[in-house]
């Protein structure tokens, strides 16, 4: 939608309209950076290293007709050419490569909350659920995959996945009881 | 089953869902933006949906996600845009040779109008202001302003440091460090300052100024009340009344901080809690005893938004509570429950009613 706008309507406001482009991606960059690299910082730094070059070129969304899929590969070139500087021997690094998934998405995940108090609620959450909810959680939200996605990496059958996809949610959204869920007082007055 | 008989659990596990609120897919986010603006019956589960996705999905914070984007302001703003001129784009069939160098002369016909709008914005601002240039030819004056909603983190050219808080704006000249390094303050700031003995470092608000040697303090001098706060974290500062700097000065040691009320004009020593007055400087909301008014300043600064309320009750008891990094949906959410208001959040507008009027009202009628 953004590309189209980009490369038909003439960008009188550049600027602006660049930084649509940033803030329209930077959550999907920064969730498959990380789900890359690992490393939160490391992916933050890649991201407006690769807007900054961006900016410097004159032509560079020319001939883009999707931002997401050019952007994220963009990042992750440069996140692996990064990755290959710093484990100064140069073997080749695929993204996903176990070796370099020293942080697991629980890990990342308690380190990213923001509040003290859903830390504490969320890693014993956690803990209730099994590893290979875990690791449906962990490819759907963190990865964004779909059924048909998660099914052909898994080989499980749809609803099995469904079903403890579901009761995973289920187990969270009991232990992790955001502080403000009472939604049915309002609904009672505004009927009053 | 049809999305109208969706649980919360149903949507965070609905693909065409997780798209839209990742923002994967320009499609399902469209989709949904307009199916949930057709069923506020569902409202409720589809928030609780977000709240749950919001913990898991690893987005960055908000806060954090802001700080990066003002540093990408600031350099898309600060470097000139390398971009073909308009007239060359409508008719790109243009003789190749020729065009880069109308390409390069257009680049630099838009680089001299930025900046030509910059100074033209610096002196309007400037102007009447207390400080005066002391070389006015190559001497700048230079405004860093935060719109509502941004904060930002300075390095001055004398090695000190400022972060500066939302809706708030400091001014200093290119080369403040040359004599004294005076900065002109609007809103609050938390300064870092670099030892000098031989030139202090002096801030300048409406009503004080304070003058600091090598410390680190906080000034908060917003224009909505007549007050201002100075915090000293440690080393030591001098402040006293902007209009006459000769009179009245009071000297503030580490834990001491000064309340001036602009009502009066009467100047107030206090010990200062550090982890009240610099919370902000970590993306922590603080609020203790804080009437509704100040709630509402601080949320509009914060984030940026307008409110609009109804039913604002005329009996309130002060709230006291911390919101760390949260965004303004969680940071509602919670204090709709202590105050009992319900509200609505469109862009950058938020609605309150309070509900307790409504409850007065509702028994009143019975």
């Amino acid at each position: 939608m953004l590309a189209q706008k980009y490369n038909a309507e003439m960008p009188n406001d550049e600027e602006a309209l660049f930084l649509e482009v940033y803030k329209n991606n930077y959550q999907v960059l920064f969730r498959y950076g990380l789900y890359i690299s690992r490393d939160r910082e490391l992916t933050k730094e890649c991201i407006q290293q690769m807007f900054f070059e961006l900016w410097r070129k004159p032509d560079r969304f020319a001939g883009v007709k999707s931002f997401k899929p050019y952007l994220k590969k963009y990042l992750e070139r440069k996140i692996c050419a990064e990755l290959g500087k710093r484990k100064a021997n140069s073997f080749i690094i695929n993204p996903g490569d176990p070796l370099l998934v020293d942080q697991s998405y629980e890990t990342l995940l308690i380190k990213n909350q923001s509040s003290r108090e859903l830390t504490r609620t969320l890693h014993a959450a956690l803990e209730c659920l099994t590893k290979r909810q875990l690791e449906l959680v962990e490819l759907r939200f963190m990865k964004g995959l779909s059924f048909d996605e998660m099914g052909k990496l898994l080989g499980i059958e749809h609803r099995t996945m469904y079903n403890q996809l579901h009761n995973a949610i289920t187990i969270l959204r009991e232990k992790v009881k955001l502080r403000s869920v009472f939604p049915y007082t309002f609904l009672a007055y505004s009927i009053l | 089953m049809s999305y109208t008989n969706y649980t919360a659990s149903d949507f965070i596990c609905d693909d065409s869902f997780l798209r839209y609120y990742l923002n994967e897919d320009d499609n399902d986010v469209i989709f949904w933006q307009h199916w949930i603006n057709n069923h506020p019956e569902k409202s409720n589960e589809v928030k609780e949906a977000i709240r749950m996705l919001e913990v898991l999905s690893l987005n960055l914070p908000q806060s954090e996600f802001e700080q990066e984007l003002i540093k990408m302001k600031e350099h898309v703003y600060d470097s000139a845009p390398i971009t073909e001129p308009k007239t060359l784009r409508i008719t790109p069939s243009q003789p190749e040779p020729k065009r880069r160098w109308v390409r390069s002369l257009w680049g630099i016909v838009a680089v001299s109008m930025t900046a030509a709008a910059i100074t033209a914005v610096v002196f309007l601002i400037g102007n009447g202001d207390h400080l005066e240039p002391e070389h006015s030819v190559s001497n700048q004056l230079i405004t860093k302003r935060n719109s509502n909603g941004q904060k930002s983190d300075l390095h001055l050219s004398d090695g000190s440091r400022v972060f500066l808080n939302s809706g708030s704006e400091i001014q200093f000249f290119e080369n403040f460090a040359k004599n004294n390094r005076e900065v002109k303050l609007k809103g609050e700031a938390y300064f870092e300052v670099a030892h000098d003995p031989k030139k202090p470092f002096i801030v300048v608000t409406d009503k004080l100024s304070v003058r600091a040697l090598g410390t680190s303090f906080n000034v908060k001098a917003f224009g909505e009340t007549n007050d201002v706060a100075v915090s000293l974290v440690e080393g030591k500062v001098e402040v006293s009344l902007s209009e006459n700097v000769n009179e009245e000065k009071s000297v503030l040691t580490p834990g001491e901080g000064l309340v001036f009320n602009g009502n009066d004009l009467s100047i107030k020593k206090l010990q200062f809690d550090p982890a009240m007055t610099l919370a902000w400087k970590s993306g922590i909301l603080k609020f203790k005893d804080a009437s509704w008014n100040e709630i509402e300043n601080t949320l509009t600064r914060w984030y940026g938004v307008e409110f609009t309320i109804h039913h604002a009750p005329k009996r309130e008891s002060p709230f006291t509570g911390e919101f760390d990094n949260l965004s303004l949906q969680l940071v509602l959410e919670s204090l709709s429950f202590t105050k009992s208001f319900d509200y609505q959040i469109q862009g950058k507008k938020v609605e309150i009613k309070f509900t307790n009027q409504l409850k007065e009202r509702n028994e009143q009628d019975e």
